[in-house]
C-alpha cells in the first residue's frame, strides 16, 4: 500500500514535468531550422578546405589548383567561397524553401554585397559582435521571411591575403580572426 | 509510526527542497578571485576566440560543447596551452591574434575548461 502511494505520487510528478498526452503537432521553430542548414553547411565547408584543398592542393599533395579561375585550368578546382556559392546556386534551382548566400560588406564580387536593409542590418551586427548569429524577419513583396545571418571568419593568411590583393577587393586591411562577412540564410514563415 | 500520508508529505518536502536547490554557502576569498580571474578570460575570450569559437568556425571546438572536447580536453591543460599558442592544425596561433599574451591564453583554456564542468 505504502509503495503504492509512492508509485503514484512519482508518476503524477513525472507528468507534470513532461506535460501530457501527445506532443501538439506544429511546425519547427525557424531558429532551429536555418542553425541546423548553418551546421551542414559549416562542416561542408570546412570538410572542403580540409579534406580537399589543403590535402589536394598546393599545401599538400599538390595535384590540384583552387583558383578564382578555374575553368581556365586543367587541375583547377573552386575556392571554397565559389564552391558554398554554387551549392547556393544548385539548392536555388532546387526549391523556393529556403535560399541561402555568402555575402560581404566589402565583397570582391559586387554579388555579394548585402541587397535588402535587413542583410546590411545582419551583417553591420556579426561584424560588430564576434561570434554572435544575428536574427529578425522582413517582408519582401507579400512574404514575410525568418532571415538568419552567421559570421564567416578569416581563418587562415590565404583568406586575408588573397581578399587583401585583390583587385576587385573594397577593403585591403583584413585580419587574421577577423569575419569577413556572413551566410545569409531565409526561410519563409 | 510512518503513514501513507506521512510519507507522501515527505517526499513533496524532498522534492521541494531539491528543486529549489540549497542556498549557496558564503564565497571565500579563493573562490572569489578565481571568479573574477574567470570574468577576464571571458572578456579575453569574447575578444580574441569567440568568434570561432562560438559557432565552431573551420571545426573549431565550440566552448561548453562536452562532444567537440572530448579527447582535447583529455591532453591536459599543458598540451592546450601549447597549441593554442603555436598553433594546431586549423587552429592559427593566438587565433591570430599576436598580441595576446601566453599568460592570457592559458587563462583563456582555464576557462574553456571551467566550461566544460558547467555543461
Ligand atoms: C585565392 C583567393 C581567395 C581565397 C584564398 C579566399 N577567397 Fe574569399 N573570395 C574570393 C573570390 C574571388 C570571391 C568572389 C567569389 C564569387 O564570385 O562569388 C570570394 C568571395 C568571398 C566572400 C563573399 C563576399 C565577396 O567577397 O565576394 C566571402 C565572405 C569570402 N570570400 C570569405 C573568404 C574566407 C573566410 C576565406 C578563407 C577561408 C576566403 N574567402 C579565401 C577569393 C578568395
Ligand atoms: C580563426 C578561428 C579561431 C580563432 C580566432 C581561435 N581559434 Fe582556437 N581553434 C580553432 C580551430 C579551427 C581549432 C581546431 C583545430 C584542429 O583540431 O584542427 C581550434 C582549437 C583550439 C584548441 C584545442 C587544441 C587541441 O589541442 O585540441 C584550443 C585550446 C584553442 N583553440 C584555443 C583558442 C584560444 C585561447 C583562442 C583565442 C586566443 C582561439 N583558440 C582562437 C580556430 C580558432
Amino acid at each position: 500500500m505504502k509503495k503504492r502511494v509512492m508509485t503514484a505520487a512519482i508518476a503524477a510528478l513525472t507528468l507534470g514535468m513532461t506535460g501530457c498526452g501527445e506532443p501538439e503537432s506544429k511546425g519547427i521553430d525557424p531558429k532551429i531550422y536555418t542553425d541546423s542548414l548553418f551546421a551542414v553547411m559549416k562542416a561542408d565547408r570546412t570538410n572542403y578546405t580540409k579534406l580537399v584543398v589543403k590535402r589536394l592542393g598546393p599545401a599538400g599533395a599538390d595535384v590540384i589548383k583552387p583558383a578564382e579561375h578555374w575553368k581556365d585550368l586543367d587541375n583547377g578546382t573552386l575556392l571554397p567561397a565559389q564552391m558554398f556559392r554554387a551549392g547556393a546556386e544548385a539548392v536555388a534551382e532546387m526549391t523556393d524553401d529556403f535560399t541561402y548566400s555568402l555575402q560581404s560588406i566589402w565583397p570582391i564580387n559586387s554579388q555579394n554585397a548585402p541587397k535588402t536593409p535587413m542583410e546590411k542590418e545582419g551583417l553591420e551586427y556579426i561584424g560588430a559582435n564576434p561570434g554572435e548569429n544575428f536574427y529578425g524577419e522582413e517582408t519582401l513583396g507579400d512574404t514575410t521571411y525568418f532571415t538568419a545571418v552567421y559570421p564567416d571568419v578569416a581563418v587562415s593568411d590565404a583568406c586575408t591575403v588573397c581578399h587583401n590583393e585583390h583587385k576587385d577587393s573594397p577593403k585591403t586591411d583584413f585580419q587574421l580572426g577577423e569575419i569577413m562577412g556572413g551566410v545569409v540564410i531565409r526561410v519563409p514563415l | 509510526m510512518c503513514t501513507n500520508r506521512t510519507q507522501f508529505l515527505l517526499l513533496i518536502v524532498m522534492l521541494a527542497v531539491s528543486l529549489n536547490g540549497c542556498s549557496p554557502p558564503s564565497e571565500n576569498h579563493q573562490e572569489a578571485a578565481v571568479r573574477s580571474d574567470m570574468e577576464v578570460a571571458e572578456a579575453l575570450y569574447k575578444k580574441n576566440c569567440k568568434v570561432c569559437h562560438a559557432q565552431g568556425i573551420n571545426g573549431a571546438p565550440i566552448v561548453g560543447n562536452q562532444k567537440m572536447w572530448t579527447g582535447r580536453a583529455e591532453q591536459g591543460i599543458d598540451v592546450l596551452v601549447d597549441h593554442a599558442i603555436n598553433g594546431f592544425g586549423l587552429m592559427p596561433p593566438k587565433g591570430g591574434k599576436s598580441h595576446v599574451t601566453d599568460e592570457e591564453v592559458r587563462l583563456i583554456v582555464e576557462y574553456y575548461l571551467e566550461q566544460l564542468k558547467k555543461s
